[in-house]
This record gives structure tokens, C-alpha cells and sequence, in this order.
């Protein structure tokens, strides 16, 4: 058993860093979105309703593709790895811009204008006020995407990139111990994945203690 | 212990507020004049053409049927509905409503209109995710500019006029709902307004506890503060008014001294509305 954990732990690095850049990318770029989301300028707006459901409606597989088999070869010369963290993080900014949206609607309307009575403009009453209460709501979502988006990167072994999918096929080819190699990988995503549901559950609960709503 | 909610002459330690902002206004100055203030909201008229004013020092009620519009006028006075049409004067800033894109009022202008006007809310609207004492002293500190001390020390006088000096360190969720609104009142007076808006401050609370907050409120008018009431509470209006105003359908429909308006009110309208609440 071991002389087969050896060769997949390896596809560990790979496949927590595309996890971790993709997050941190869509954590970023969700921003941007979702403030243009909610732009009062119609076309502005409808672009993004359309960048958005575009990016959730395709499969990530057929992104990578696009990226990968189609882009990079013809225009841009692309690696497989950047590849892989450019389609997800775009990925991550579509779900993440729709997590941050429910985030601010779950904060009664009220509290906007209970801000901007006291005189605060809008980055301060989103920065002090609004903000705080809608990350109570913002943390579960993002943490359900995360570990969703570390089991949806198995597909980035698709276009060759050696994460924990990758080389357990491999693995799996040579040696022809398909059960046991795939056994081994299913255990390590899920070693993988529980601290995030730990640190998610921890940080909801000590923020629904400081934020009683 | 100080025994005003409201400073009676500029305090050496609130240094960051502008030059002639904490004199008490003389009696027989305008603060408030609304001109021709019109409001729709969703198809229908809730504001139609108002026009009021309001000595400094002077306490009005708005009284009326639900719908006739007296929350949206209120919230017209300080933008939180910006108004169609008309002109709002507080307090030497005069803002002309404008809702055509480029022409509305500059955020500026309204900063300066809010400055000068508090407001206390139906449902409070305290920040949960804050104590009582950083819900009084946030405003200070980001519109204001003053110091952490300094806005806590004033906090602290005030939350102390209020009754609630032992509930600063607490979350909202903690508290009553009539402690939650006198925090709320605390938290508006904390930035020196010169005109408090009441929207239905008591609607949302049982009259024990609604009993707590007009106290307040009473205080707040024997002290010279200039407020507009928008309530349902007759008693209190009657006794706590200068003036009366009697909103139907949007407009005013009478305006007058309390004794007037509830015991010999011009319109049949008025005398269906005060019926149907007096007589209860």
C-alpha cells in the first residue's frame, strides 16, 4: 500500500496550490463582479449576469479545454498548470460573486440607510457595516466552494497536470491495482478537504457568537 | 454626571466639531423649511407638493391615516428618499431635490444636510455586530473625526442620560427593545444634530417599553431640541408639540398648535382619523 501513497501524495502539491491560487484568484476577481452586478448601468450589468451564468453553465472540463486544447495552442502559449488556475479561478470568481450577492442581501436594507442617516457614505457604511454582517453569511458559501472546487481540480489531470487524479491513473495503469490506488486517492481528498469544513465550522460559529443577529 | 442630553455651549473636550455647530439655536430661527417637496414611490404618489417649516426649538408631530405618507416625507427631509421634486432647508444648508441622472445633489451637499439632522428609526436599526458602545461611537469617529476617547466619553454621558450607562459593553441582541431605541437615540445625538427625526419610534415596542422612550424624547424637548415626530402615540403629541401636522393621501391636510388640531380640527377627515384613534 505504501509503495502507492508514496507516488499519488506527490499530486498533493499540485492539486491544494490549483485549489488554493483558483480560490484566491475568484475570491478577488468576484469583487469586480459583483460590483458590476450590481451597477446601475444596464449594459454594465448585463454583461455581468451573462460572465457569470456563462462561467457556472459550462462544465469546468470543457473550460480547460477551451483554455487548454483551443487558446493556448493557437494564440497564447499556455502550460498546462497555468491553465488550469486561470480557468478555475474564473470559475471561482462566477460562484464567488453570486456568494458575496447573498452575503449583501441577507443584511436588511435598513441598514444602509440606518448608516447613511449618521452621515457615513457607502464604502464606509459596506466597510463598517454592512460588510461585517454579510461575511456571517459569505463564510459558510465560500467554504462549501472551496471544497468543492479541491474535488472538481481532479479534472486539470485531464490536460496533464500531476495532481493526486493524474497520478493515481498513472499509477494505476503500471502497476494495474485500480481498487486499492483509487481507494487511496479518494482518502487523501478527503483528508484534504475535512480542515476546511473544520475551520469553516469554527470561524461560523465564533462569528454567529460576536454578530447575534 | 451630566444632566443634558443635549450641550448647552461648546465643551473644550469635543474640539473636533466645527466651529458654531454646538451653540443652541435662538428661539424664532427657521431650522426646518420643506418647499413643494413631492416623493413617488412605485407608481404611486406618497408625497404630494408639501410645504412646512419648523422653528429652532420647536417640537411638530405628523399624524395621519398608515399610507398617507408621513414616514416618506420624513425620510424625504433627509434624503433617504430623495424627493422628485422641491427643496429641503435645514439649518442654513438648502438641498434642491433633482432625480434626472447628473443633475441630483451632490454627495457633498447631502453629507452636509446629514450632518445636521439625526434620525431614529421604527425598528431601531442598531448594528448587531457591534456593542452599544460602538454603535454611538462609530459615527463619531468616521464623520465626525473625533478621537477614540473623545467619542467614547461623550458615549458614555449619553448612554448615561439615557438610562443605560451598565448596557455599553452589550450586543444589541442583549438588550430590550426599548433599550435598543433609547441607544438609538443615543447614537443619533452623539453627532450633535440640530433636528431629530422620530419615524414611529414607539410602533414597534410594547407601551411599557414605549413609555421608556418617550420619556427620553420628552427630555429631549425640554432641552430645546428641534424634532419632527412621526407617531401614532396622540397623547404624547399633544402634550410634547408645538405644532401639529395632519397628513392625508400624501399632502397636509391641516397643520396647527395641538389644542387646535385635537380639539377643534378644521377638516371632517381629521375628525374621522382622531375619532377612530382617541376613542379607543
Amino acid at each position: 500500500m505504501l509503495e502507492y501513497l508514496g507516488p499519488i501524495s506527490e499530486g498533493i502539491a499540485a492539486t491544494v496550490t490549483i485549489t488554493a491560487l483558483a480560490f484566491v484568484l475568484g475570491s478577488i476577481l468576484g469583487l469586480p463582479l459583483l460590483a458590476a452586478s450590481r451597477s446601475p448601468w444596464l449594459p454594465v450589468r448585463a454583461l455581468a449576469r451573462f460572465l457569470i451564468d456563462l462561467l457556472r453553465a459550462v462544465p469546468p472540463i470543457v473550460w480547460l479545454f477551451i483554455l487548454f486544447f483551443g487558446l493556448a495552442q493557437s494564440l497564447v502559449s499556455l502550460d498546462a498548470y497555468p491553465a488550469a488556475v486561470i480557468g478555475f479561478g474564473c470559475i471561482s470568481a462566477a460562484y464567488m460573486a453570486e456568494i458575496y450577492r447573498a452575503g449583501l442581501l441577507a443584511v436588511r436594507r435598513q441598514q444602509w440607510e440606518a448608516g447613511a442617516a449618521l452621515g457615513l457614505n457607502r464604502l464606509q457604511v459596506l466597510r463598517t457595516i454592512v460588510g461585517p454582517q454579510a461575511i456571517r453569511v459569505v463564510i459558510p458559501g465560500a467554504a462549501t466552494w472551496a471544497i468543492a472546487l479541491l474535488k472538481e481540480t481532479a479534472v486539470v489531470s485531464v490536460i496533464g497536470v500531476s495532481d493526486v487524479t493524474f497520478l493515481a491513473t498513472s499509477e494505476s495503469q503500471r502497476s494495474g491495482d485500480g481498487l486499492l490506488i483509487f481507494l487511496l486517492a479518494g482518502g487523501i481528498y478527503i483528508l484534504m478537504s475535512l480542515p476546511l469544513a473544520l475551520v469553516a465550522r469554527w470561524t461560523d460559529a465564533r462569528l454567529h457568537r460576536a454578530v447575534a443577529l | 454626571m451630566p444632566d443634558r442630553l443635549v450641550p448647552m455651549e461648546p465643551e473644550p473636550d469635543t474640539g473636533a466639531v466645527p466651529a458654531g455647530r454646538d451653540q443652541r439655536p435662538a428661539g424664532g430661527r427657521e431650522m426646518v423649511r420643506l418647499e413643494g417637496v413631492s416623493k413617488e414611490l412605485g407608481g404611486h404618489q406618497a408625497v404630494r407638493d408639501v410645504s412646512l417649516t419648523l422653528e429652532a426649538g420647536k417640537v411638530m408631530s405628523i399624524i395621519g391615516p398608515s399610507g398617507a405618507g408621513k414616514s416618506t416625507l420624513l425620510r424625504c427631509v433627509n434624503f433617504l428618499a430623495p424627493p422628485d421634486s422641491g427643496s429641503v432647508f435645514v439649518d442654513g444648508v438648502e438641498v434642491c431635490a433633482d432625480r434626472r441622472p447628473g443633475l441630483e445633489p451632490r454627495a457633498s451637499e447631502l453629507a452636509e444636510l446629514r450632518r445636521r439632522v439625526g434620525m431614529v428609526f421604527q425598528n431601531f436599526e442598531l448594528f448587531p455586530h457591534l456593542s452599544v458602545l460602538r454603535n454611538v461611537t462609530l459615527a463619531q469617529e468616521r464623520v465626525l473625526k473625533r478621537d477614540r476617547a473623545d467619542a467614547e466619553r461623550r458615549a458614555r454621558e449619553l448612554l448615561e442620560r439615557v438610562g443605560l450607562a451598565d448596557k455599553a459593553d452589550a450586543f444589541p441582541a442583549q438588550c430590550s427593545g426599548g433599550q435598543q431605541q433609547r441607544v438609538a437615540i443615543a447614537r443619533a445625538l452623539a453627532l450633535d444634530p440640530h433636528l431629530m427625526l422620530f419615524d414611529e419610534p414607539t410602533s414597534a415596542l410594547d407601551p411599557e417599553l414605549g413609555a421608556e422612550v418617550l420619556s427620553v424624547m420628552r427630555l429631549l424637548a425640554e432641552e430645546g431640541m428641534t424634532m419632527m415626530i412621526v407617531t401614532h402615540e396622540m397623547h404624547f403629541a399633544e402634550q410634547v408639540s408645538d405644532s401639529v401636522v395632519v397628513m392625508h393621501e400624501g399632502a397636509v391636510l391641516e397643520e396647527g398648535p395641538p389644542e387646535v388640531v385635537f380639539k377643534r380640527p378644521v377638516h371632517e377627515r381629521t375628525r374621522r382619523f382622531l375619532n377612530a384613534v382617541l376613542d379607543r
